[in-house]
């Protein structure tokens, strides 16, 4: 509960906070990180060909996990070990492949090498030092929450949260490791620390954020976050070098080697082809929707109250839930609308598939329009192409207007009725399944606590209505492909592994 | 948040706007609802003050409307029944319980108050009504009784409706401000939400869920002011009362504050006008604010 106290102590933390940034120096990653950032720069985009995105891809996902987790750079968690196996032979590789950066590369693979006996702990000290000794009841807030457990076992006094988790609570001391552009702008628009450190490498620039969100509002919300101190010389390894934008260190999707990757996980697949939108999950999932006429998908909304609902697939975006599930038909709701169906299920579907096809049928071979055409005369008053289309689609059950209906069979020469009543069982049907999965699903997430989704991202949810394999995945995305891709149906919703180092490099 | 919603009641222009950026959107709805009601009840107070206006009201009234009629400390529900003649003289005629007719000479009509139904179906009944000392520090003891026992909907609140419960119903509030003073009581006294306890019948707001949105029934209304708790809400909903004045209230720490702030920066770029409205409020440097008005 939240009680009239507690919400005007938020408002005078926006009112009172202040902020600082901490500049942690480190010549071992220091040196690491700026090498990584010259081969970069050399090869331009080249870097996304075959042979070097095996080799900058697992870097630039290094570098970003040693600038966000205060743990010690040889660390299990960050697996330098791992990378340097994978990737210094294939550096010492360039004096045949790429002579003119052998000698870069070669630097860059002694680097690696010693990085992964290296047991200092950077940003762990600057947490450490920034708390002034004591971490009792100091939040430790991470850009990345998918090493937060490991971080958590290293920092047993401290509560260790992502910014969506410091959102819903608040403290007298914060520490964000990474530079503010890294975070959501909430933090700074919506203070929840009294006092919030901002610790991060000196050779990152930061950018100040922008605490105002009202257009054309006389008052502007404070940002209290203290300039940048000068860096230590004392500290950093000399001489300084230039300061790298914070920004680019944030990981990219490399969607062309993602949709790549996507074709050969997948497979062939069946069913006709169907334009569909590629999204990428922060559970590491890949998943393929259906976008055409109006397709929908399901979102779970984690605001004030926990919230699932069904939405145009053409409008989900970064951040938003989506509901997936894990094993098995991806419709799920069309497989608990069976279960609901019993024995009738069988016979009902033989019907809506038998249809379907004789409608499918009339329009390759008379084409769209002239199906349209007909049907409009039989008395359709939706008869357009891409409804018509959506009717002959599988993941359609019926028109929704019994006159369109009724065309449609006189046609293909079924009887209207009684096809209506049929189709409006399995209408019902998937109704109350929509109902069931929705309730029962906030029903687990409710139960199994949401911290655990808001930390990592993600959270598989056993939702025991559902027969058969899977749970139902609740997770964030993080990227949505540009383009469409024609994809076999039978590949749609099925979520599929994506490497890290396609959407972490 | 309780002058912000006096004042919005209190303009002119029904196609307002005002927006405002908050750090927490805990009590700023059902505050700003507590202004709306409160100033909307004084525009246009239910209890009549004007007899020969109250008087031409009851004339045209239809028969069967539900009334309440005070009288001193009771307050009788009641059916109107008409303006009659007996003996040569006009009376006032209605209905309370037990079917009993009741007759009361012309210049006692103040007494006889709508309650805002078009019928009622309910048993009629008599009641010692008393105030509750909330809400009658801040209207007066008449105005109070008046409040609680007619229906209008001046405001409606789109949110979350568990949110909004537990705002408008949990703690005390003070009107003196002193805890020493027993005259406490809870926002909803003041909000009269219709879907919270006590208020069904007499109610002068409607929390509409933002989730799934108004019923035929709300959607055809006309409020006065519509209060959007939450970006979400006014994203979805805020097509849905275009001659209403709108306050939009957005929680800067949910992810729909920024899709909000860009709709409500698109209606700021179309403005009509801008409104002095916010000039005559002081606001705390942890909100930001603007208020326009949007084109009919």
């Amino acid at each position: 509960m939240t009680s009239l106290g507690s919400v005007s102590e938020l408002y005078d933390i926006a009112e009172t906070w202040e902020g600082d940034r901490f500049l942690v120096e480190h010549p071992v990653v220091e040196q690491f990180s700026a090498a990584v950032g010259a081969l970069l720069a050399a090869l331009g985009e080249d870097q996304h060909e075959d042979f070097w995105a095996g080799i900058t891809r697992p870097l630039k996902r290094l570098r970003w996990l040693l600038a966000t987790t205060p743990l010690p750079v040889n660390h299990p968690a960050h697996d330098v070990r791992g990378v340097a196996g994978v990737v210094a032979p294939r550096l010492r590789q360039c004096r045949h492949t790429a002579p003119a950066l052998a000698e870069q590369a070669e630097g860059l693979a002694d680097i690696l090498e010693h990085l992964w006996a290296c047991g200092d702990d950077p940003l762990g000290d600057a947490v450490r030092e920034a708390a002034d000794g004591s971490l009792t009841g100091v939040v430790l807030l991470l850009a990345d929450g998918r090493l937060a457990d490991s971080v958590a076992a290293a920092f047993g006094e401290s509560r260790v949260l992502t910014a969506p988790q410091l959102l819903r609570t608040r403290t007298p001391r914060a520490i964000a490791i990474g530079p503010s552009s890294w975070f959501p702008p909430a933090i700074v628009r919506a203070p929840r620390a009294e006092y919030l450190t901002f610790a991060y490498f000196g050779w990152l620039r930061d950018r100040d954020p922008e605490p105002g969100l009202l257009v054309g509002s006389p008052t502007t919300v404070r940002s209290a976050i203290a300039k940048p101190p000068a860096r230590s010389t004392s500290r950093a390894r000399l001489p300084l070098a230039p300061e790298v934008d914070a920004s680019e260190w944030v990981p990219r999707i490399e969607w062309g080697a993602v949709t790549r990757a996507a074709r050969r996980t997948v497979g062939a697949g069946h069913g006709e082809p169907v334009p569909a939108q590629l999204f990428i999950l922060v559970s590491g999932d890949g998943v393929y929707l259906d976008v055409k006429d109006g397709a929908q998908a399901y979102i779970a909304e984690l605001e004030d109250e926990i919230n699932v609902r069904q939405v145009p697939v053409s409008s989900l975006s970064e951040g938003t839930f989506l509901i997936v599930r894990t094993e098995g038909e991806g419709d799920y709701i069309r497989e608990l609308a069976d279960s609901l169906l019993g024995n009738r299920a069988a016979d009902l579907r033989a019907v809506q598939a038998r249809w379907k096809e004789k409608l499918a049928t009339e329009l390759e071979e008379r084409g769209a329009r002239a199906v349209c055409r007909r049907l409009t005369r039989l008395g359709a008053p939706r008869a357009r192409e891409d409804n018509v289309r959506r009717w002959a689609s599988p993941d359609s059950i019926r028109p929704n207007d019994p006159r369109d209906f009724a065309a449609i069979c006189e046609m293909i020469g079924e009887p209207a009725d009684e096809l209506w009543q049929a189709m409006s069982t399995i209408f019902v049907a998937h109704l109350q399944a929509g109902n069931e999965v929705r309730k029962l699903l906030v029903e687990e997430i409710r139960k199994a606590d949401s911290a655990a989704l808001l930390q990592r991202g993600w959270y598989d949810y056993d939702v025991e209505s559902i027969e058969g394999e899977g749970a139902l995945r609740v997770a964030r995305i993080v990227g949505r492909a540009p383009d469409l891709a024609d994809v076999p149906r039978s590949r749609l919703r099925k979520p599929f592994r994506v490497s890290e180092d396609l959407w972490l490099g | 948040m309780a002058r912000c919603g006096r004042q919005l009641a209190r303009a002119s222009s029904p196609s307002v706007t005002v927006g405002l950026s908050v750090p927490a959107r805990g009590y700023a709805a059902a505050f700003a609802a507590a202004g709306v009601t409160i100033e909307c009840d004084a525009l246009r107070p239910m209890a009549p003050d004007d007899l020969d206006l109250h008087l031409a009201t009851l004339r045209e009234t239809p028969p069967g409307t539900p009334i309440k009629y005070h009288a001193k400390d009771q307050i009788y529900d009641g059916r109107w029944l008409g303006i009659c003649e007996v003996d040569g003289i006009e009376m006032l005629t209605f209905e309370t319980k037990q079917k009993v007719t009741r007759r009361l000479p012309l210049h006692m009509a103040l007494s006889i108050r709508l309650t805002g139904e078009t019928a009622s179906t309910g048993m009629l009944r008599a009641k010692k009504l008393t105030a509750s000392p909330l809400l009658r520090a801040m209207i007066g003891e008449s105005r109070a009784l008046t409040f609680m026992t007619t229906a209008r909907a001046d405001c409606l609140i789109v949110g979350t409706l568990n949110l909004l419960k537990e705002d408008l119903t949990s703690g005390t509030l003070f009107a003196s401000g002193d805890p020493v003073d027993a005259s406490g009581g809870t926002l909803q006294e003041i909000v009269r939400a219709r879907e919270l306890l006590g208020a069904k019948r007499y109610y002068r707001s409607i929390i509409v869920p933002s989730a799934s949105g108004p019923g035929t029934d709300v959607r055809e209304m006309q409020p006065h002011v519509v209060v959007f708790d939450g970006g979400r809400a006014y994203v979805r909903w805020r097509h849905v009362w275009p001659r209403a004045r709108q306050l939009v209230i957005i929680d800067r720490s949910l992810p729909s504050a920024e899709e909000a702030a860009d709709e409500l920066s698109m209606a700021f770029a179309e403005r009509k006008a801008d409104s002095a409205l916010l000039g005559k409020l002081k606001l705390p440097p942890a909100i930001e604010a603007v208020s326009f008005e949007r084109h009919a």
